[in-house]
C-alpha cells in the first residue's frame, strides 16, 4: 500500500502533468495525431529507447555512466544477425546477442568499478572501440537479415490482434518489471543507497563492487534488447545504428528528472521523460513541422527542465 | 552488542596530538550506562578530537580504552560501530532519498525469499522503535523532508536498531526549537530506561542541568573537572571552562574619533543573518565572538560578497554597496581568511606559490605574463617570515600540514594593500609558537591602518587583539562590549542567551 | 600537479616519437613531406578546438556542442560568401555566430546553472536541427574565390595553411594556463571553485569566457574545414566533439577540473593522428582508426590514476 503512494511522488506528478499537456495539445492541434493508428506506432518507435533508457536510468542511479550504449546498439546487433543467418534460428541469434551484451556490460563494470577508471572515460573509450569493430566486421555494409522470420519480424513490428504493436509490450513489461525491483527488492534499494550516499552504503556492509557491476550488466544486456527490436525494424545489422543514441538516452532520462549524481529519480520519471519528448517528436511531425525543428524543440526542452529543476533546487 | 550487561565504557589518560598542537593532554573519564555524561567546552577545547577517536576516525597516541573491563582498540569507524559506540554528527549519515524505515533497516532490509522487501513489516517494526524511544514520527517519510531534529532522532534510532551501548550526541541541540528539545530530552530518557550510555557534547549550561548526569569539563585539551551534576553549578562550570589567565595583551592605541572606514547596516539572508548592524574605524581590531551557529562565517561571507544579501546594504569608505560579489569586495580593498581550509582555502591542485600568490596576482604580471620569479622571491620571504615548514615554495600545498598551510592562507592577502581583512578563525590548527606570531601580525597590520574584523572562538585571542567585542548568536549581533571592560564570563554568557 | 603533468608529458612525448621511429621503420613513406602534411592537416581542425576544450575542461566544464556548431559554420560560411562575394563578411558572420552560442553556453551554465554536460548536448541538439532549418541542402563553392580555398588547401612554403593558422595560435594557448593570470584562474576555478571565488576570482565571467573562447576557435576550424570541402556541410562535424575530448583526456587533463595541460593535448592529438596515419601505411584496415582511440583512451587514464595514486 504504501509502495502505490510512493510511485506518485511529487516529480513525477509534475512529469506526468507536463504529458498530458503535450498529449492534449497535439490531439487538438493535428487531426493526426490523436488516432489509434498513429499512438500505437509512437509506442512501438519510444520502445528501443524506453528500454536502453531503463538500463542507463538503473546504472546512473547507481551512481555511474555508460554513454558507450550507441555503439553497443550497433555491436551485438552483429551476432544476432549472423548467428540468426547461421544457425537459422532466430532463438539462438537473440541468446548471443544477449550473451554479448552482458560481457561488454562486465567489462566496462570491471574496469570502472575493480581498476577504478572512471566509468565515463572507460564508457568514452568502448564508444569508440565498438564502433570501429562494428565498421570494421561489417565493412561499412550492413549486415541483412537473410532468414526472414515471421516471429523475427513480429518483435520490432508486429502488432497484437493487430493493434498494440509487441515493441511496446515488450518495453512496457520491462518497465513493470524494473520498477517493481527498484522499488521493492532489496537490491534495487541497495542501488540508490549507493548511488546516494556510497560512504555510508559501505558501513552498512554493502558490496558495492558486485552490486555496481551487475548494474552495468542490467543496462548492456538492455540495450542490446534495444538492438534487437532495433534490428528487427531495420531488418539489419547497421553500422550506423545507434548513432548519437546515448544523448538521446541522458536528455530523456535527465528530463525525467534522474540525477546525474545518482541516487535520485525514478524509472518512472525516465520513462515519462521518454514518452515526453516522444510524443513531442511526433505530435510536431503530424503538425508537418520538419524533422530538424524536433531536434531544436528537444533541445530547447531539457534546458527549460533542468533549468526549472535547478531553480526549485536553489529555492529549498 | 553488549547493550544489557553493559556497565561503562572507561577512557583512560588519552592523548593526542598534531603537528604543533596537542588537542588532547591526559584525558580521563568513566561513561556510565543508563546514565548521560555531559561534555563541555571551548571550541578547540578536545571535545571533537576525542569523538573521533571513540568513532574510530583518529587514532591516539597514548591511553587506553576499556569496555566494562575489557581493553578494547578502535581502529576504523567500522570497530567503533561494532563495539556499539554510535556518534550522532551535526551532518547525517543517512541516505537522504530514503525513508526513515529505510534507513532504520538500512543493513539488512526485511524480505522474503526472493529478495522482495516486505514493507508492512519493515514499517511496523519501525514504529514499534519509535514508539519505545518514545517520539512520533511518520516513519514512510523521506528523511530529507524531516526537520533536522527530526532527522537526529531518525539517528539515534538507528543507533537503538543496531543494538549501541553508548550513543553520542555533538551539539545536538544547536539548530533545535525549545519543543524540539523536549521531544530529544525525552527520547534520552528512554534511551536512559534501555541501559544506554549518553556522552552529551554541548556549550549550554542550562541543558546540562536539565538532562545530565555528571559532566566532564576539557579546556586546551586538557582535563579540568569531572563531577556529578549535584555537585557543580554554573559558575563553576564557566570557570572551569574559560578560566585562563588571560595572557597579556597586545599594545592596543585608543581609537579616538578616528575615520568610518565600514559600515554594515540591517544586513540579512535568507539562511541565517538577522538585521546585523556595525561600525568599523580605520585600524580598529573588531572581535566577533559566539558559539557555533551563530552566524559568524555567514557574517563575514555576506560582508564579502560572497553569500547574497537579502536586504541591508555595506558602505566601505562611504561607497555603497547593496549587491556585490568577491572580486568587487576585492578590489575594493577586502581580503577573507576561510576557516574551512580544505574546503575553502588551498587550491589542492596547486602549489604553496600559487596558492599565496592567487589574490594578488595582478601585481606580478609583467606586460602578459605571471614573473614567476617575483613570485618566488616574495613566497620565500612570507616562507620565512611566517616560518612555513616547507623544503621550497614549489611544494603541493597538500603536502603541507594543516597550521602551514593556515600559514600560507593568511599571507596570501598580506600581498595586497587592503583596508580591511576579515578573519574567520585565523589560528585555528596554528601551533602555539606560530599563534603569537600571527597575532602580532595582526595587531601590526592595524597599527598600520588596517582594519580588522577577527571572527573567533578563542577566547584570549578575543581579548588580547580586539579593541571591541561583538557577540552573535543566532544570526544577531546579542552584545558589544569594550575589551579592556568585560570579563570572559559575560562574553560567554551572552553568546548562549 | 605541475610534476605530474611534466612526467605525463614526457612519457606521451617519448610515446610519439617512439611511434615515430616505428613508423618511419616500417614504411619511409611516412616521413615523405606529403604524408607529414597530411597529418598535420588533420590534426590542425582538432588541435584549434581542443585548445579552447582543455582549457574549458581545466574550469571544470565541458562543451558537447562543439561538432554540431562546426558543422553549422561551415554552411554559413559558405552560404554567406555565396550571396555576399566578400570572405571578410563570411567571417564576421561566422565571429558573430559563434559568439552568440557561445554566450548562451555560457549563460545557460552560469546564470540557469544548468550543468554543462546537459546545457551543451542540449545546445548540441538545437544545433543539430537548427543547421536543417537554415538550409536543407549542402551549400557548395559557388564563389570560387581563390583566397577562401587557399585557407584549407594552401600551402605557405610547402606547409598547408591550416597548420599555420593552428601555428599562428598555438604559442598563446601553450603559454595561456601556465604563465598568464587568467590561465591560473581557470585552474583554480576548476579545482575549487570556492576558494577561487573567495580569492577574489569572478567565476561567472571566466567561465562565460572559457564558453565562448571554444565557440570562437570551432569557428576557425569550422571556416577551414569548409575551404577543405569546398562545402557547407550539415553533418561533417558529426563525432567531432568526442574526438576532441578523447584526445584531450588523452593528453592527461583532468576531467574534474583543476588540471590541465595544452602541451598534454598537442600530443596526445599528434599521438593519435599518427596511429590514424599508421593504420593505413600499414595497410591494417581503416575501421581500427576508431578502436585504437578507445582503446588507449581507456589504457593511458588508467596508467595515469596509478601514478597520481602513487605521488600522493
Amino acid at each position: 500500500m504504501y509502495s502505490i503512494l510512493q510511485y506518485l511522488k511529487k516529480g513525477e506528478l509534475a512529469l506526468f502533468i507536463i504529458f498530458l499537456i503535450v498529449f492534449v495539445f497535439f490531439s487538438f492541434s493535428s487531426e493526426y495525431f490523436f488516432s489509434l493508428r498513429n499512438l500505437m506506432n509512437v509506442s512501438g518507435q519510444l520502445a528501443i529507447t524506453l528500454i536502453a533508457a531503463i538500463g542507463f536510468a538503473v546504472l546512473l542511479i547507481a551512481g555511474e555512466v555508460d554513454i558507450s550504449i550507441g555503439s553497443l546498439l550497433a555491436f551485438v546487433a552483429l551476432p544476432l544477425i549472423q548467428i540468426m543467418n547461421l544457425t537459422e534460428s532466430v532463438a539462438l541469434g537473440i541468446i548471443a546477442c544477449l550473451i554479448f551484451g552482458a560481457v561488454i556490460g562486465l567489462i566496462n563494470g570491471y574496469l570502472s568499478v575493480y581498476l577504478r577508471i572512471s566509468s565515463l572515460i572507460v564508457t568514452l573509450g568502448m564508444l569508440f572501440i565498438l564502433r570501429g569493430i562494428v565498421y570494421l566486421y561489417t565493412g561499412q555494409r550492413p549486415i541483412s537479415d537473410d532468414l526472414y522470420s515471421d516471429f523475427f519480424f513480429n518483435i520490432g513490428n508486429g502488432k497484437l490482434l493487430g493493434v498494440v504493436p509487441y515493441a511496446a509490450i515488450i518495453a512496457f513489461l520491462i518497465l513493470a518489471v524494473f520498477l517493481f525491483v527498484m522499488r521493492n527488492t532489496s537490491y534495487g534499494r541497495k542501488l540508490y543507497a549507493i548511488g546516494g550516499n556510497a560512504e555510508v552504503a559501505r558501513l552498512a556492509g554493502y558490496n558495492i563492487k558486485l552490486i555496481k557491476l551487475s548494474a552495468f550488466v542490467i543496462c548492456s544486456v538492455l540495450s542490446s534488447i534495444s538492438a534487437i527490436l532495433l534490428a528487427s525494424r531495420i531488418g539489419s545489422a547497421n553500422h550506423i545504428a545507434g548513432d548519437l543514441f546515448e544523448f538521446q538516452v541522458v536528455a530523456a532520462v535527465v528530463l525525467g528528472g534522474v540525477s546525474l549524481a545518482g541516487g535520485i529519480g525514478t524509472l518512472a520519471g525516465a520513462a515519462l521523460g521518454v514518452m515526453i519528448l516522444a510524443i513531442v517528436s511526433n505530435g510536431l511531425g503530424m503538425l508537418n513541422v520538419e524533422s530538424q525543428w524536433q531536434m531544436v524543440v528537444n533541445g530547447i526542452i531539457i534546458i527549460i527542465a533542468v533549468g526549472f529543476d535547478e531553480l526549485k533546487r536553489k529555492k529549498s | 552488542m553488549f547493550s544489557n550487561s553493559f556497565q561503562f565504557l572507561h577512557i583512560k589518560e588519552i592523548s593526542k596530538e598534531f603537528p604543533g598542537v596537542k588537542a588532547l593532554d591526559n584525558v580521563s573519564m568513566k561513561i556510565k550506562a543508563g546514565k548521560v555524561h555531559a561534555l563541555m567546552g571551548e571550541n578547540g577545547a578536545g571535545k571533537s578530537t576525542l569523538i573521533k577517536i571513540l568513532a574510530g576516525a583518529y587514532s591516539k597516541d597514548k591511553g587506553k580504552i576499556f569496555f566494562d573491563d575489557n581493553e578494547i582498540s578502535i581502529n576504523s569507524p567500522n570497530d567503533s560501530l561494532k563495539l556499539g559506540i554510535k556518534v550522532v554528527y551535526q551532518e547525517i549519515s543517512l541516505i537522504p532519498e530514503f525513508t526513515v524505515g529505510e534507513n532504520i533497516f538500512l543493513e539488512k532490509f526485511p524480505t522474503n525469499r526472493f529478495g522482495i522487501l516486505k514493507w508492512k513489516k519493515l514499517y511496523k517494526e519501525c514504529k514499534d522503535l519509535f514508539n519505545k524511544i518514545g517520539f512520533n514520527l511518520k516513519v514512510n517519510e523521506k528523511i530529507s523532508n524531516l526537520s533536522i531534529s527530526e532527522q537526529q532522532i531518525v539517528e539515534i534510532a538507528r543507533a537503538i536498531f543496531q543494538k549501541a551501548s553508548i550513543v553520542v550526541m555533538d551539539e545536538p541541540t544547536s539548530s533545535l526549537t525549545p519543543n524540539e528539545i523536549k521531544k530529544l530530552f525525552n527520547v534520552i530518557n528512554n534511551l536512559k530506561k534501555n541501559n544506554i550510555a549518553i556522552l552529551y557534547i554541548t556549550h549550554k549550561i542550562d541543558e546540562i542541568f536539565q538532562i545530565a548526569d555528571e559532566v566532564t569539563v576539557l579546556r586546551d585539551g586538557k582535563l579540568i573537572s569531572n563531577r556529578p551534576i549535584n555537585q557543580t553549578s554554573e559558575e563553576i562550570l564557566v570557570n572551569d571552562m574559560v578560566g585562563r589567565a588571560v595572557e597579556s595583551s597586545f599594545e592596543r592605541t585608543l581609537i579616538a574619533n578616528k575615520e568610518n572606514v565600514l559600515t554594515v547596516k540591517n544586513l540579512t539572508t535568507k539562511t541565517k543573518l538577522k538585521n546585523v548592524s556595525f561600525d568599523l574605524s580605520k585600524g580598529e581590531i573588531l572581535g566577533f565572538f559566539g558559539l557555533m551557529g551563530a552566524g559568524r562565517t555567514e557574517l563575514a561571507k555576506a560582508i564579502y560578497g560572497y553569500d547574497k544579501v537579502s536586504n541591508g546594504f555595506i558602505e566601505i569608505e562611504g561607497k555603497r554597496f547593496s549587491a556585490f560579489n568577491t572580486s568587487t569586495m576585492v578590489k575594493n580593498g577586502i581580503g577573507y581568511v576561510t576557516e574551512d581550509r580544505k574546503g575553502e582555502g588551498i587550491v589542492k591542485d596547486m602549489n604553496l606559490r600559487e596558492n599565496m600568490t592567487l589574490p594578488s596576482l595582478e601585481f606580478f604580471e609583467n606586460l602578459f605574463f605571471v614573473n614567476r620569479i617575483k613570485e618566488k622571491n616574495i613566497s620565500n620571504e612570507y616562507i620565512k617570515k611566517f616560518d612555513v615548514k616547507t623544503p621550497s615554495c614549489e611544494r603541493l600545498i597538500t603536502l603541507l600540514s594543516g597550521g602551514n598551510q593556515q600559514k600560507v592562507l593568511l599571507s596570501r592577502w598580506l600581498l595586497r594593500e587592503l583596508k580591511i581583512i576579515i578573519l574567520d578563525e585565523p589560528t585555528r590548527g596554528v601551533d602555539i609558537g606560530a599563534k603569537t606570531e600571527v597575532l602580532s601580525l595582526i595587531n601590526d597590520l592595524a597599527k598600520e591602518g588596517m582594519s580588522v574584523l577577527l571572527m573567533t572562538s578563542e577566547m584570549n585571542d578575543l581579548l588580547s587583539l580586539s579593541d571591541r567585542i561583538m557577540v552573535m548568536a543566532n544570526g544577531e549581533i546579542k552584545a558589544e562590549f569594550l575589551s579592556n571592560n568585560v570579563t570572559q564570563e559575560e562574553i560567554f554568557k551572552a553568546s548562549v542567551s | 600537479m605541475i610534476k605530474t603533468i611534466k612526467n605525463n608529458e614526457t612519457i606521451l612525448f617519448f610515446i610519439f616519437i617512439i611511434l615515430c621511429i616505428f613508423l618511419s621503420i616500417y614504411n619511409p613513406q611516412f616521413y615523405s613531406i606529403q604524408n607529414i602534411n597530411s597529418i598535420l592537416r588533420s590534426s590542425s581542425t582538432v588541435m584549434i578546438v581542443a585548445f579552447g576544450m582543455t582549457i574549458l575542461l581545466t574550469s571544470g566544464e565541458v562543451d558537447l556542442s562543439v561538432g554540431a556548431l562546426m558543422s553549422f559554420v561551415t554552411v554559413i560560411v559558405m552560404d554567406v560568401i555565396n550571396i555576399t562575394g566578400s570572405v571578410v563578411l563570411g567571417f564576421i558572420a561566422v565571429f558573430l555566430f559563434c559568439l552568440f552560442i557561445g554566450l548562451i553556453n555560457g549563460f545557460v551554465r552560469t546564470i540557469l546553472n544548468v550543468n554543462s554536460l546537459i546545457a551543451t548536448l542540449a545546445m548540441m541538439l538545437i544545433l543539430q536541427g537548427s543547421v536543417y532549418v537554415y538550409s536543407m541542402a549542402a551549400i557548395y563553392n559557388t564563389h570560387l574565390i581563390p583566397f577562401f580555398t587557399f585557407i584549407g588547401q594552401g600551402f605557405v612554403f610547402k606547409i598547408p595553411m591550416p597548420v599555420i593558422i593552428m601555428l599562428f595560435i598555438l604559442p598563446f594557448f601553450v603559454l595561456f594556463l601556465n604563465f598568464t593570470r587568467f590561465g591560473r584562474y581557470f585552474t583554480a576555478i576548476g579545482s575549487n571553485s570556492d576558494a577561487a571565488s573567495l580569492s577574489g576570482i569572478n567565476n561567472k565571467k571566466f567561465k562565460i569566457i572559457g564558453f565562448v573562447t571554444t565557440s570562437l576557435l570551432v569557428g576557425i576550424s569550422g571556416i577551414i574545414l569548409a575551404s577543405l570541402m569546398d562545402t557547407g556541410q550539415q553533418g561533417s562535424a558529426k563525432g567531432f566533439e568526442l574526438i576532441v575530448i578523447a584526445a584531450v583526456l588523452l593528453g592527461g587533463t583532468s576531467f574534474k577540473g583543476g588540471s590541465g595541460t595544452i602541451v598534454g593535448t598537442i600530443l596526445g592529438i599528434l599521438i593519435l593522428k599518427v596511429i590514424d596515419n599508421g593504420i593505413i601505411l600499414m595497410g591494417i584496415s581503416q575501421e581500427f582508426q576508431l578502436v585504437v582511440p578507445g582503446v588507449i583512451l581507456i589504457i593511458a587514464v588508467y596508467f595515469d590514476n596509478l601514478r597520481k595514486a602513487q605521488d600522493v
